[in-house]
């Protein structure tokens, strides 16, 4: 190690440092929106911060939760009974800083909004059925709290739509090797632009 | 032996004669000591929903907020109930506990009184909110003759409105608050220290019975707080400086101070320079109470909502810096606009974080274009509903910390209608089946360290994003459409039926690979496969004699 590679270790500290304090003073985040996956850059810059938003395939969602939780902060997950906590974890989801509530049931609503209303992002099942009237007073009480919603499975005009075209699970061969990655094809509206397709690449290639 | 520190502290007296710092002050002459007084309503909480005839006398009562309590009276104390103890808990220990809620904004509106009463007395009073004040001592101990006769001025000016009072007396603000709380000789721990320690030397005196109060003597506030243990300081700091072996603030007060500041930063040596009696925080009268709403009224009335943001923008600005300046901010916030006819649209907002001037304004112009009011707007009131400090906004840096009030409080609230086992925290354990290797515990208890591994035989990256809790049964046929049994070697399966009862065709699969299982003595062996079906889900699927089951979903 060269005194220039520990100056680059100390330049890379203090720039840590730096932008850490920057995000405690006042920034305006919250106009921008929260980060998506790297492969849905292109078709889907940020989740915009206030609104609902749709996406059929669970392993995205997650990938979604894991970039848009901010760094240190809680982030909650309603009605996935039988999320796969490992796959979370790989997805990038900080697991120890996610609240669960596996089964609403009837208080599906209030948890959403009750999280929506203190926390970043929230991730939930689209319930199996909900009033327009209720979803609409939900998405409201989201928008008012800046909160943002992730739902997986539809809802009535959300920000922004992610429909599952196609899913490639490749590495299986007639008994042979295994799974080791996915390959996503996904359509994503955003609010009424016009709909765009974009591949996500998933799974570890370990 | 703790309950009788008590007493012990009330025979610390210093005596007629002044101490020898304070004559050493008075000759010398070279520097100016303030002297600050804090002085406490005890209960206050309790005090006010008593007045305001929502708790009864006679019985343990106690006010709550967010399924803890805030405050509690005697009695209660007695039987064994504890500020920040859950209700659940306190109601568990004292079964005939009456229980209020807390009305924080009731609570300041009442302290006003308190703060105008001792104002007669003492002028330049600070409320530092819960029952508590903070006044200057110099000039009121030389008008009263002494800082025992101002304190017994000041309890007779409360004496009308029924209330008992705790003082403690000090050089700082800091020091000023503990010795209130050693007056009480209640927070046992502290005087059970302070007293071994005042016994040599320091000598702070105790006034009783007329009014509990603590007065340290001038230039003695570090002898003083040496021996107190450093949770007093609060925050996340205390809790580290417990790790380092450093448990009294006499520990922190003797490290040097560039250390305290390259290791703690600026808060830890603000906490050292607490720990040494050099509080600097002056008492700011008139800062006592944040301004209770933003009040506009609007002559004539206005329409639309872009009027009202303009209107609003800059008074929210100055709204917000005002309680910035304090170190507050706005958790929630209450909105109420009447319209010309009388309409009234009133609603409260939250949101994550704190409410910016910004913020606060986008609340009030939607709540306008959606309140459909049918006449011009004519007054807006704006009440902040729930005020934090700003410091439990910022990212912690020493370490983590667990989820702020409110999210709690979402959190208790569903407990209490889904049961506890209603939410839960996910946390990594070991084994080697799916199921096993995603553990959830209920929030609030304690999650267990996961299992030792290694685990050969569990599932690599990437792993099914769904779970079966219990494994799903499915079949598997091959091409002639008999069942494929789990084995070493298995049969190509070519259909698969789904828990859904769809059939599918398989379009690849992997394994069977051996799965041996142990629970005590018992081994079960399992065949474990993975299936790629053709409608673009990927499965795991777990086999023995009775079967197959889905363990896993790639979705």
């Amino acid at each position: 190690m060269t005194i220039a590679d520990l100056d680059r270790g100390k330049a890379a500290t203090i720039e840590a440092l730096r932008s850490r304090m920057r995000g405690m003073e006042t920034t305006e985040v919250e106009s921008i929106g929260l980060p998506t996956p790297a492969a849905l850059h292109r078709v889907l810059p940020a989740l915009r911060v206030g609104g609902v938003h749709a996406v059929d395939s669970r392993s995205l969602a997650l990938r979604m939760l894991a970039t848009a939780m901010p760094s240190g902060g809680w982030g909650a997950i309603v009605g996935l009974a039988d999320v796969g906590v490992e796959a979370a974890a790989d997805a990038g989801v900080p697991v120890d800083r996610v609240v669960l509530v596996p089964r609403p049931g009837e208080a599906w609503a209030s948890a959403v909004a009750g999280f929506a209303e203190v926390l970043p992002v929230v991730l939930a099942a689209a319930p199996g059925r909900l009033a327009p009237a209720e979803a609409a007073r939900l998405a409201a009480r989201v928008r008012g709290a800046d909160g943002c919603l992730i739902v997986l499975g539809d809802w009535p005009q959300p920000a922004s739509r992610i429909r599952t075209l196609g899913a490639a699970w490749a590495g299986a061969d007639d008994g042979l090797g295994r799974i080791r990655t996915a390959r996503l094809e996904v359509e994503v509206t955003a609010g009424d632009r016009v709909p765009r397709r974009a591949v996500v690449e998933l799974g570890g290639a370990r | 032996m703790i309950a009788d520190s008590g007493p012990e502290v009330r025979s610390v007296r210093s005596g007629a004669a002044p101490s020898a710092p304070e004559r050493a002050d008075r000759t010398s002459g070279r520097r100016t000591v303030r002297r600050i007084a804090v002085l406490r309503v005890p209960d206050w909480s309790v005090e006010v929903a008593r007045a305001a005839g929502e708790l009864p006398g006679g019985v343990p009562v106690a006010t709550t907020h967010l399924h803890r309590i805030v405050a509690c009276d005697d009695l209660a104390r007695e039987a064994g109930v504890r500020v920040g103890q859950r209700v659940r808990d306190a109601q568990a220990g004292a079964p005939s506990l009456v229980l209020a809620d807390a009305d924080a904004v009731g609570e300041v509106l009442a302290f006003a009184h308190v703060i105008r009463a001792v104002e007669g007395v003492v002028p330049g009073v600070q409320g530092l909110g819960d029952g508590a004040l903070a006044l200057p001592m110099r000039g009121a101990a030389r008008f009263y003759g002494g800082e025992r006769e101002a304190i017994e001025a000041i309890a007779a000016a409360l004496a009308p409105l029924g209330l008992r009072i705790r003082v403690g007396v000090a050089d700082d603000r800091f020091a000023a608050e503990l010795a209130e709380r050693v007056a009480a000789g209640r927070d046992v721990h502290e005087s059970a220290t302070a007293s071994a320690h005042g016994a040599r030397g320091t000598a702070h005196e105790h006034i009783s019975p007329v009014t509990p109060a603590c007065i340290v003597p001038p230039g003695a506030s570090r002898a003083f707080l040496a021996p107190m243990p450093v949770t007093v300081l609060g925050g996340e700091l205390a809790g580290m400086l417990l790790r380092l072996g450093l448990t009294t603030l006499g520990d922190l007060a003797a490290l040097p101070e560039a250390s305290v500041r390259d290791r703690f930063g600026a808060e830890g040596l603000r906490d050292q320079h607490r720990a040494r009696g050099l509080d600097d925080r002056a008492v700011e009268p008139g800062s006592d109470h944040p301004p209770d709403a933003l009040a506009l009224e609007f002559e004539p009335g206005i329409e639309g909502s872009e009027e009202l943001g303009f209107a609003l923008q800059g008074r929210a600005d100055a709204y917000v810096a005002e309680l910035a300046a304090r170190r507050l901010v706005v958790a929630e916030v209450r909105i109420l606009l009447r319209a010309d006819l009388g309409g009234i649209s009133e609603r409260t907002w939250r949101k994550p974080g704190f409410f910016r001037a910004r913020d606060v304004v986008d609340r009030a112009r939607w709540q306008l274009s959606e309140s459909g009011l049918d006449s011009a707007l004519v007054e807006v009131r704006i009440t902040p509903e729930r005020l934090e400090r700003d410091t439990d906004h910022m990212p912690g840096l020493w370490g983590g910390r667990g989820v702020d009030e409110r999210t709690r409080g979402v959190i208790e609230r569903l407990q209490g209608v889904l049961g506890r086992e209603g939410v839960v925290v996910a946390s990594l354990g070991g084994g080697r089946l799916l199921a096993e290797r995603g553990v959830l515990t209920p929030w609030g208890d304690a999650i267990a360290e996961p299992r030792e591994g290694p685990w050969p035989g569990s599932l690599p990256e990437p792993r099914p994003s769904t779970v079966f809790r219990p494994p799903q049964p499915v079949t598997l046929l091959d091409a002639d459409g008999s069942t494929v049994d789990a084995d070493e070697r298995i049969r190509p399966p070519v259909w698969f039926r789904s828990p859904a009862g769809d059939r599918r065709r398989v379009a690849a699969w992997a394994g069977p690979w051996p799965l041996r299982l142990r629970t005590g003595a018992l081994v079960e062996s399992l065949a474990r496969i993975q299936v790629v079906d053709g409608a673009g889900d990927a499965w795991v699927l777990l086999g023995d004699d009775a079967g197959w089951r889905a363990e896993g979903r790639y979705d």
